[in-house]
Parts: C-alpha cells; sequence; structure tokens
C-alpha cells in the first residue's frame, strides 16, 4: 500500500467536485481554475487538470470557447452547462452526506 | 558550446537550446504515451503544449531568449510527471481489473452504437469480422438482427471511463479461452434478458431522452448506413473481380502476342493495324479507370471518409479515359 496513491485517490474524487463549484459562479480559463484549486490546496501538479477538464467537457458538464489573450497564446475559457449545474448540485448533497459520516465517525472512535 | 534549436509550442515561436529541446521532447513523449488510452488523447496533449507556451512566454519576456534546462526542469515541476498527470489507476489495480475482462460498447470507433466493437474486444477479434457477420445476418434473417442489435445497444453499458475501456480490452485472448468466453458471453447475457427489469430499461429510454420519434430516427438512420456499407460493399466486390479480370486478360494478350499467333484469332483486333501493347494499354484504361472510380467510391461508402481521392487525381483519369475512349472508337471503327 502506498500512502501517496491513496491521498491521490481521495483528493481525485473530490477534485470534479470542486472544478464545477469553482465554475458555478463565473467562467475561468483553465489556469485560473488551476490556481484556485492550488491556494486551497486541493492540487499538486497542474498537469491532473487537464485530463479532468477534458474528460468533464467530454462529458457534457463543462463546455469552452477560446479568447485571445494579450501575453502568450489564446485561452480556454471554461463554462458550466445546465447538465453540468445539475451534476454539482447532486454532488453537492453527496458531499455534505459524506462530509456529516465521516465527521461523526471520527468523532466515536 | 551548445545547439539552439527554433520551436512552434501552441502557434508560439520560441528558441530553446539543444538540452532543454531534449528533455522538452522526452518529457512531451512521456505524457503522450501514459495518455495513449484516455479518451480526448490529442486534446489534452495540446491543452498541455499551450500551458507550456505559457510559461515559456513569462521567463523568455526579452527578444531572442533560449529556453535553458533550468526552465523546462521548472516546467515539468509545475506540471507534474507523466505518472502523477495519468488519470489511470495505479498498475496493481489495472492488472486487477484486466483480468476480469467485461462487455461493453466501445462508442470511441463506433459506426452506429459500438456494439460490433465492444463484442470484437470481448472475444478478442477485429470488428470487421462482427460486422462482417451482422451485414450478412442481416441480409438473411430479414431484418430480425436489427433487433437483437437494438436489444444488445439498450443491454450493454457504454465503456465511458479510462478503466472501463481498459476492462473492455482486456487481456490478450488465445484460442483455448475464447470457447470458454463465448460460453461466458451467451450466459451472460441470457441472464441480462432474464433479469432485466423491463420497466426500468422503459424509464431508463426516457431519462437518456430517446423518446420515440427519435428512436424511429436512430432506426433510419442505422438502416442508411447499414445500406451503404452493403452498396459499398458489393461495389468493391465488384470492381474488384472486374479488375483482376483485366489484368489476366491483358496477361493473356501479352502471352498470346509473345508466341506470335495472328493478329487476326483476337476478337476487335482484327481492322487495326495497332500493336498490341497500345490495344492492351486503351483497353487497361477504358475498362480500368471506370472500375476504379466504382472500387473508390464502395471504398467512400464503407469506411465513410469524404475524400479518397482528390480532385485533379479525379479529373486527370476522367480526361485520360475519355481519350482512352475516342481512340477506341476510332480504331475499331
Amino acid at each position: 500500500m502506498n500512502i501517496e496513491n491513496t491521498k491521490a485517490q481521495m483528493r481525485k474524487g473530490v477534485l470534479e467536485f470542486c472544478v464545477l463549484k469553482t465554475l458555478s459562479t463565473k467562467d475561468k480559463y483553465s489556469f485560473e481554475i488551476i490556481e484556485t484549486l492550488k491556494k486551497s490546496k486541493m492540487l499538486v501538479v497542474e498537469g491532473t487538470m487537464y485530463p479532468l477538464l477534458t474528460r468533464l467537457k467530454n462529458g457534457g458538464l463543462l463546455e469552452y470557447r477560446w479568447e485571445e489573450s494579450t501575453s502568450g497564446p489564446p485561452r480556454k475559457y471554461y463554462s458550466i452547462t445546465e447538465v453540468g449545474k445539475k451534476f454539482l448540485e447532486e454532488l453537492h448533497s453527496t458531499w455534505s452526506d459524506l462530509n456529516k459520516s465521516v465527521t461523526a465517525l471520527t468523532k466515536k472512535s | 558550446m551548445n545547439t539552439t534549436f527554433t520551436i512552434h509550442l501552441a502557434h508560439t515561436l520560441f528558441h530553446i537550446d539543444s538540452d532543454a529541446y531534449a528533455l522538452l521532447k522526452k518529457y512531451l513523449n512521456k505524457l503522450e504515451k501514459s495518455f495513449a488510452q484516455t479518451e480526448g488523447k490529442h486534446e489534452i496533449l495540446e491543452d498541455i503544449e499551450v500551458r507550456i507556451a505559457e510559461l515559456f512566454s513569462q521567463y523568455a519576456i526579452r527578444d531572442g531568449y533560449v529556453i535553458s534546462e533550468k526552465n523546462v526542469n521548472d516546467v515539468i515541476e509545475i506540471l507534474g510527471a507523466p505518472e502523477d498527470i495519468s488519470e489511470e489507476e495505479t498498475s496493481e489495480e489495472s492488472t486487477k481489473s484486466n483480468a476480469q475482462k467485461k462487455l461493453y460498447r466501445d462508442t470511441d470507433e463506433r459506426i452506429v452504437g459500438g456494439v460490433a466493437g465492444g463484442l470484437g474486444h470481448y472475444f478478442g477479434i477485429d470488428r470487421v469480422w462482427i460486422r462482417l457477420i451482422l451485414i450478412i445476418l442481416l441480409l438473411s434473417s430479414i431484418g430480425g438482427i436489427v433487433f437483437i442489435y437494438i436489444l444488445l445497444w439498450v443491454l450493454i453499458p457504454e465503456a465511458k471511463t479510462t478503466s472501463e475501456k481498459l476492462r473492455m480490452r482486456g487481456e490478450p485472448v488465445n484460442i483455448s479461452n475464447i470457447e470458454k468466453k463465448i460460453k461466458e458471453g451467451l450466459n451472460d447475457v441470457t441472464q441480462k434478458v432474464k433479469n432485466v427489469d423491463y420497466s426500468k430499461v422503459y424509464d431508463d429510454f426516457l431519462k437518456k431522452n430517446i423518446k420515440f420519434s427519435e428512436m424511429v430516427e436512430k432506426l433510419i438512420l442505422l438502416l442508411v448506413s447499414i445500406a451503404r456499407k452493403v452498396i459499398g460493399f458489393f461495389m468493391i466486390l465488384f470492381s474488384t473481380i472486374v479488375l483482376i479480370g483485366l489484368l489476366f486478360s491483358v496477361a493473356i494478350f501479352g502471352f498470346f502476342s509473345s508466341i506470335e499467333i495472328p493478329h487476326e484469332i483476337l476478337f476487335l483486333t482484327m481492322n487495326t493495324n495497332l500493336p498490341l501493347w497500345t490495344f492492351a494499354l486503351l483497353l487497361i484504361f477504358g475498362v480500368g479507370i471506370p472500375f476504379t472510380f466504382i472500387f473508390v467510391l464502395g471504398l467512400q461508402l464503407l469506411t465513410s471518409k469524404r475524400k479518397l481521392m482528390n480532385n485533379s487525381t479525379k479529373y486527370t483519369l476522367g480526361v485520360i479515359w475519355i481519350i482512352t475512349l475516342l481512340l477506341i472508337s476510332f480504331t475499331i471503327a
């Protein structure tokens, strides 16, 4: 058993939820999403975000548009779709339930 | 001394020294490998390249700045090692799931619902054979297979995630356990048909928003696409036979001429003084070109690729053909 691996697995499940959440208020381009998540210590390396974003986009939860940038190549701005919003709602309730159960469990033991 | 390269990353130009270039190339290659099984691989790699370009342009504020090995190392540290980025499960888990192969639909390379691809993966044979069998069944069973196909389409889940795709592909199958797999597979399907909760399937249908009209539309599209494939198949078959026949007859022409049989025996050449090789050439062009067109057209129908021959080739062949026809009509008359 590798502790790093387990940690990564734990984080991975919640990561999709967090990405959708950060996009629920405002459209962001990929690096902004990464920065937000990095600040809240959800993300260790940037690279993991690109496959995740592509997967969410292919799943119809996100969509993107290109925008020119003054410094460097054009940027992909992601926004959440209606399907994504529903998905987020469900994840949110799952998360609250999970949070409650785990907190209750850790208190007991 | 160090050589400097100029590279394009995400349409931006960078100067980079040879060590840094080698490192970057190695990194990108490794990334490509680790995403080999992932859906949307090109898009992911493109996104990463764009990000690398963005980071590079932060270093290269000054014109003519040469990206160094240290810069590339920094970028790799920010983005993460390929092992960390990839979404694949750890090797321990994936080998375990590989051992147990599951039946999924392969929607990545589907024509209709990805059933043939999924079955192909499951039995470890090329999907082309499954499709061929389906077409033959379609022709011989007067459409009964369409119903079975739709049933399979509904029953077999789609391989969405990477682990599902890995499980769908499974380990390479050898002949001895193909038989086993077929038995298992049949059991699976019969079990599934028995266990199916029909009201739930109906609900799923509604949930997936496949309304009746959409089903009909899908069915029509399915029939059209099958018809295309069948027609394409026969066009290829027909034209291949003609082309092979043509080659043989030309070869026989050559044979006869070499053993000096008088011209008069070969019909059509009777009224002409043309040498035989010219006639053979006319024959090749006159018959070969239209059937090559039929062949290509059939191939287009079968593969649903739009362009297999560019316009200039088409026009050139067309002009040659018309000239050939004119020549033939002159020589025979």
